[in-house]
């Protein structure tokens, strides 16, 4: 483990047009009941593209991460790209993150594309991250972004849980770091569901969901060697509210811990939720642990402990 | 540490048909329509639509790249084309393969990494889960990609990270597979036509003195592309680097050119080819399909079987393995042989027609 590795700086971009779900119920024809399981589910904006695909947004993201840290384009090291969305990439054979180190000058970074774990990528991506930085002693900054777009209006529907959003966001992880610092990262792949909407799994999955979130939780805290009474905020993905207010009763953590100002506001913006709620989440007391949750359609599911 | 062992290889490679049979399917499969990525292609117009309507591939910006004296496929290039699976089942094919020809109380796969460059059927599949469910215990997968060619290179170096940095990880499963089909198109500007395959190795942490391919050392990286020339007394913008990195990673290890018993590269860029072969002093020895042929992902794995095949896996051999990527990627690896291997390396799987 590297005890100083850590996020230094996030930043996020959400494209202007934004949508309610009531009248995205009604231009997709969908029921008043899915209407009203949604607003349950604390879905009541959500952000859409409106024509720009993954690198217009990914790029936008970038670009603010750039003028908020000044750090210089030579002194990024690797540029991993997560996304959720198999079309969230440039046409193949290209590179989307290939792209990005032309448009902005990365002229010494690595460019890749993490994924296939769908809304779980950005996080599990973090174990190959920390292992980059404890295996290349020479490693001193990676570029994680990850962005999405959905283009067909009817198929931003999670089942009841939420309503996928478009959006992007961009991090520095470093060496050296003095706020965020990565304590534990855990994750659970079952790949079950893989076939994604095509076999339409999920409402099989939810029990497993819930255990495997559960325990994730607890084991991801305990790895650090803190309790779940120390954890100061979950940064949780935006589906099913009330899911996670069980989770949280089950786990004896008052609600009050969870982030969930964004349910209401963004939707579900598939792998970026946390890195935008670690972005506005205020109020953060140093020193103290956070927990960033994601959990991908398929089986997959992740967490990582940060301390302030 | 010790360096990771492959401790299996595996490849397909379906029958080569002639590029004028794979248009007349194309068409009518083009006909059908496919809903699962029909909004996609619609969507990315406005960002790439010069590289939809001109051909996939291209790296100019809208002129078009030729690269000294490349062969430009014509109708009677013989690509490889897989009929009766897609994406996701070419690389079940060939994980199954190779995962059951190991014994029955070998370690369990802790990660799974997938290289690919073409997509699967739907937008909301995981080809990387799907690995994970045949596999049957929760494990770590995931994919690596848009890197074209040297996504495996990646995926090489990530688990030798891997290795290094958990102590617990023993077994990593690296398939590659890739599968054209419409809306998306195997031709690749003017110079090359993706062809379907897969490849799967597994690579191991073992303990010292142990037979098999040992990874002695890995690079991956990108290359800015924007300076790609079409005349043919200017280099490829991947030469000089690709060169330096070939250098560098022969230097790290203390060795020089005649130390590398084989030599395996891409096809598609004869000038690359070229320079390799002029930095090394020995032809490249991998070279089994048409030059006009690329298997993207599965290049490399495909390349790697086809010279275990050949290799005389009783004696020190070093073999060094180069690819590249479009967009800009190069990638080097360099293998040593020392002794039989752990597992059988299996053989290169092909169809009749393609058998090496």
């Amino acid at each position: 483990m590297i005890p100083d590795l850590g996020i230094t700086h996030v930043a996020f971009h959400l494209p202007q047009c934004v949508d309610d779900v009531r009248s995205w119920g009604q231009r997709t024809g969908q029921s008043a009941t899915t209407v009203v399981q949604l607003e349950r589910a604390g879905m009541r904006y959500y952000r859409k593209a409106n024509g720009q695909t993954a690198i217009g947004l990914a790029a936008s993201a970038v670009q603010r991460l750039l003028l908020t840290s000044g750090i210089a384009r030579r002194e990024v090291d690797c540029i991993v790209y997560v996304h959720t969305l198999q079309g969230s990439v440039a046409p193949p054979p290209h590179s989307l993150p290939g792209l990005l180190c032309d448009r902005f000058g990365f002229t010494n970074a690595e460019a890749f594309s993490f994924a296939q774990q769908h809304c779980a990528s950005a996080l599990a991506a973090l174990r190959v991250i920390r292992a980059m930085f404890i295996a290349r002693p020479y490693m001193k900054r990676v570029l994680l972004v990850g962005a999405d777009v959905m283009p067909l209006a009817s198929e931003r529907l999670m089942r009841a849980e939420g309503i996928l959003g478009d959006g992007a966001f961009a991090a520095f992880i470093e060496r050296g770091a003095a706020v965020n610092r990565l304590l534990a990262i855990g994750m659970h792949a079952s790949g079950l569901g893989w076939r994604g909407v095509l076999a339409n799994d999920e409402s099989r999955l939810a029990a497993q969901n819930f255990f495997t979130a559960r325990s994730l939780i607890r084991q991801t805290v305990q790895q650090a060697r803190f309790t779940l009474d120390d954890i100061q905020r979950i940064l949780p993905h935006h589906l099913d509210l009330p899911a996670w207010h069980r989770l949280l009763d089950s786990l004896q953590v008052p609600h009050d811990r969870l982030f969930a100002e964004n349910f209401a506001r963004v939707g579900h913006v598939t792998v970026s939720d946390a890195f935008i709620n670690l972005a506005q989440c205020e109020g953060l007391v140093t020193g103290r642990p956070l927990l960033l949750f994601a959990r991908g359609i398929g089986g997959f599911s992740a967490a990582a402990l940060l301390v302030r | 540490m010790k360096p990771p062992v492959i401790t299996a290889v595996t490849a397909w490679v379906p029958e080569a048909i002639p590029l004028s049979r794979w248009t007349a399917i194309e068409s009518a499969l083009r006909a059908t329509g496919h809903p699962g990525w029909d909004a996609w292609m619609r969507s990315w117009h406005p960002d790439y639509g010069h590289w939809l309507e001109a051909g996939a591939g291209e790296e100019t910006g809208g002129s078009r790249p030729v690269h000294s004296g490349v062969p430009t496929p014509d109708v009677t290039c013989m690509v490889p084309v897989e009929t009766g699976t897609d994406l996701s089942g070419l690389a079940v094919k060939v994980a199954n393969a190779l995962c059951a020809a190991r014994p029955p109380d070998a370690r369990p796969v802790d990660v799974i990494v997938f290289c690919h460059s073409s997509l699967d059927e739907h937008v909301s599949t995981t080809v990387a889960g799907r690995l994970c469910a045949e596999v049957g215990t929760p494990c770590f997968p995931f994919s690596v990609s848009q890197q074209h060619g040297v996504s495996p290179f990646t995926a090489l170096r990530l688990a030798a990270d891997l290795l290094v940095a958990e102590p617990h990880i023993h077994t990593i499963l690296i398939v590659a597979a890739e599968k054209w089909c419409p809306p998306f198109s195997r031709m690749c500007g003017t110079c090359m036509v993706h062809g379907d395959a897969a490849g799967a190795m597994l690579v191991e942490r073992t303990d010292p003195g142990t037979g098999g391919v040992h990874l002695l050392d890995v690079a991956a990286r990108h290359v800015p592309v924007d300076m790609v020339c079409g005349d043919a007394g200017v280099a490829d913008a991947r030469t000089f680097p690709l060169l330096s990195m070939i250098d560098s990673l022969l230097a790290r290890h203390g060795l020089h050119d005649e130390n590398v018993n084989d030599v395996v590269g891409h096809p598609g860029i004869p000038s690359l080819t070229a320079a390799v072969s002029d930095l090394l002093g020995r032809p490249d020895t991998g070279v089994q399909h048409e030059d006009c042929v690329h298997l993207g992902a599965a290049e490399s794995i495909v390349r790697l079987a086809q010279i275990l095949n050949r290799a005389a896996c009783g004696r020190r051999h070093r073999a060094l393995l180069w690819g590249y990527g479009t967009g800009g990627f190069i990638g080097t690896a360099l293998l040593g042989m020392h002794g039989a291997p752990s597992l059988p390396i299996s053989k290169t799987r092909s169809s009749p027609s393609h058998d090496p």
